[in-house]
């Protein structure tokens, strides 16, 4: 067959109709659509920035409140404020960059990259974040009672193998997008 | 128009476009329901962003093209493992139909080709030009034609097949 028989082929089929759609199950999907996905990259910001805010300010009362001498504490609760800033930072760049991708298939990709860039980035900043406050909290705790702290150190040992597996998923889900970007960019 | 109208007249009325990247895209009915309701759901959210600087036949298609694209990336992954229950909402009911076997093969044809090969021969069969089609896909007109050569004489190739051994 030439091309163009093909193509009468393909525009024969305009006539009929290839499904029917149940109505009111895509109605009931679209409902429970609205009351609102909370995306990924947002989730993980409020959730980071919550609990660091909370828990930085917890930290810098109980200072205060119980007169505690050493300021291992308070450098804590600074780093969980700081962070907290950052990743608002990182929110607002985020957010400002989303006009620049047009809305073509390879606008769309460069746009899904991005995001995904992100996440990698920022699961791979939470990492770093991670064993610096373990690292703080162990300290603070002091190893006066052993026992404790070993139990401690094992919980963020465990923590931080658990974020590692999670790092891994979203650099594979990164990957796969630039493998497709990468057919959509091959000649 | 509220966003729940807008999306009512584009499904009635662009319906057939869906169908055929749902088809093109997926190998059987639980495949199906589940791109349509994604593609469903992403027309759904991308009402307050149409301005009607394209036709929304142009629109539809480069949402549904996404879509799929990005679900049969997903769809390989969880082929091996286990399928997601929660997405198997029956929405789509197929009808079989007396149609011309060569449609099916053409269908069976596109399935073959990759993710990005697949959007363009299926708007290359719908008439688009080479214009239409790099800024949808957003890659240069000369990129479309290369590949666009590529795939007619592709199909071409095994249209010869197909009506020599009816394979």
């Amino acid at each position: 067959m030439e091309f163009d028989e093909l193509k009468k082929v393909w525009d024969n089929q305009n006539k009929k109709t290839m499904y029917t759609i149940d109505e009111s199950a895509l109605h009931n999907i679209i409902t429970s659509k609205k009351k609102g996905a909370i995306h990924k990259a947002k989730f993980m910001e409020y959730i980071l920035v919550g609990t660091n805010l909370l828990a930085g300010s917890a930290i810098f009362i109980a200072h205060f409140a119980k007169n505690r001498d050493t300021i291992l504490d308070l450098v804590m609760a600074v780093f969980m404020f700081a962070t907290a800033a950052i990743i608002l930072y990182f929110r607002s760049q985020r957010l400002s960059g989303k006009e620049k991708f047009d809305r073509s298939i390879n606008g769309d990709l460069e746009h899904g990259l991005s995001d995904a860039r992100y996440v990698v980035r920022m699961s791979k900043t939470m990492q770093y974040y991670f064993v610096a406050i373990a690292t703080l909290t162990v300290f603070t705790k002091g190893f006066d009672n052993l026992t404790f702290s070993l139990v401690l150190i094992g919980v963020f040992a465990f923590v931080l193998y658990a974020s590692t597996w999670e790092h891994k998923w979203y650099v594979n889900k990164y990957n796969e997008l630039k493998k497709l970007k990468k057919t959509l960019d091959e000649d | 128009m509220n966003q729940q109208e807008t999306f009512n007249s584009w499904i009635k009325d662009y319906r057939a476009l869906l169908f055929k990247v749902v088809r093109a895209y997926t190998l059987n009915n639980d495949d199906a329901n589940d791109l349509f309701q994604e593609m469903a759901i992403q027309a759904w959210k991308s009402i307050p962003n149409f301005r009607g600087e394209a036709a929304v036949s142009t629109w539809l298609y480069r949402i549904a093209l996404n879509t799929a694209i990005r679900w049969s990336k997903k769809e390989k992954k969880h082929s091996y493992g286990k399928q997601d229950i929660d997405k198997s909402a029956h929405l789509l009911e197929y009808k079989p139909d007396h149609q011309d076997e060569r449609l099916d093969w053409l269908y069976y044809q596109i399935a073959q080709m990759n993710e990005i090969d697949k959007s363009l021969a299926l708007l290359l069969l719908d008439g688009y030009s080479y214009k239409e089609m790099a800024e949808m896909v957003g890659i240069s007109e000369s990129n479309v034609g290369v590949k666009i050569y590529r795939i007619k004489n592709h199909l071409v190739e095994r249209s010869k097949t197909y009506e020599n051994h009816g394979v």
